[in-house]
């Protein structure tokens, strides 16, 4: 923000939408946001409902910001995202960047550069293509289970599942139509790009976890439930 | 008790089938209270008849008519849940669009657009 070295990339991004949906993340949001801002100019927070004050603090820090009434789940809340970016037709390239500031912006403009090429629709986060992100043999282990079940459901190629830093344009936007409000939503996004037949790729990313994404991160208990989810509805 | 366990396996999956495919349907409705009834007479009638219950049972294979009435009370149960876990799915379903759809109007009008000001 204010970084003069940043307007002509600033300028350029404008045609980018930055969906981040955040659900109590008072105490780092204004960071993602600030730290978002210095190469993306549209940033739109959906505050799913947070008991706290995440949605006033993203906006004081320069996001655009909807509320949802009710806490409806990540999926539900990228999607509002999605649906207010369409409704804007100056916006032709969609990021998807979670709220806890596990997500590198650099990672993010990368991913829109490479969408501006024009040669894929979609570009996911993996952070299984470098050794940047550290992480637990246990998440490792479900991880790759996940991405397994993933590529074996939708038939695409994938080495990372459920990393929330994505980047699609606007067809892809137009197509996703996200039915799984909790977390499940990231298989699903997968599928409907998949059945779509988008050209896609992807690009390694650098997750941090730090202790507070830790506590506010998945369970490994909630990949049963996004199983559940996934086969029974 | 061969042909028990196939009878009540078979009544499991029919029920498992019927309720995925014919949800919130006409049909679906229909069968749930034709079954809701039947289901009273029947338990109105094994407690008038008891010994009745332990024929039954019997025919099928099963010894005693507590353990028939378990396993059908088993399915009932299990056909129960299913069926109010979708349709808490479907009223979640209906519950996201109506607050999308307040969020998205409550927003509208400054959103995606570009702040001058963040530009410069």
């Amino acid at each position: 923000m204010g970084n003069p070295d940043n307007s002509a990339l600033l300028q350029e991004n404008s045609d980018t939408l930055i969906v981040v949906p955040v659900f109590a993340e008072s105490s780092v949001i204004a960071d993602v946001v600030t730290e978002l801002a210095r190469y993306f100019p549209n940033i739109c927070c959906i505050d799913d409902g947070s008991p706290d004050s995440s949605g006033v603090i993203a906006l004081k820090a320069g996001a655009q910001v909807i509320w949802h009434p009710i806490n409806l789940g990540q999926g539900a809340a990228l999607q509002t995202g999605i649906e207010a970016g369409i409704g804007n037709t100056e916006i032709q390239y969609f990021v998807t960047f979670d709220g806890d500031g596990q997500h590198s912006p650099t990672d993010a403009l990368e991913m829109v550069r490479i969408l501006r090429e024009d040669e894929f629709d979609v570009v996911f986060g993996s952070r299984f293509l470098d050794e940047r992100t550290e992480l637990t043999f246990a998440k490792r282990v479900v991880l790759k289970m996940a991405i397994t079940y993933t590529n074996w459901s939708t038939g695409l190629k994938l080495t990372d599942a459920h990393n929330g830093l994505r980047a699609f344009n606007r067809n892809v936007a137009q197509t996703i139509q996200l039915q799984q409000d909790g977390m499940a939503h990231a298989t699903e996004i997968v599928n409907q790009i998949g059945k779509g037949g988008f050209r896609y790729c992807e690009n390694p990313v650098h997750v941090v976890y730090t202790d507070y994404s830790r506590a506010k991160g998945q369970s490994l208990w909630n990949s049963v439930n996004i199983l559940f989810d996934l086969i029974l509805r | 008790m061969l042909i028990a366990q196939l009878f009540l396996m078979a009544i499991i999956l029919g029920l498992l089938w019927f309720s995925l495919h014919h949800r919130s349907s006409t049909e679906a409705r229909a069968f749930r209270r034709v079954a809701f009834l039947g289901l009273t007479l029947l338990t109105v009638l094994a407690i008038l008849f008891p010994y009745v219950v332990t024929d039954i049972a019997n025919t099928f294979g099963i010894g005693r008519g507590v353990d028939f009435v378990i396993y059908l009370v088993s399915i009932g149960f299990l056909f129960f849940s299913l069926s109010v876990y979708l349709k808490f799915g479907d009223m979640d379903r209906r519950i996201t669009l109506l607050s999308r759809h307040i969020a998205l109007l409550e927003s509208k009008g400054d959103l995606g657009q570009i702040d001058p000001d963040k530009i410069k």
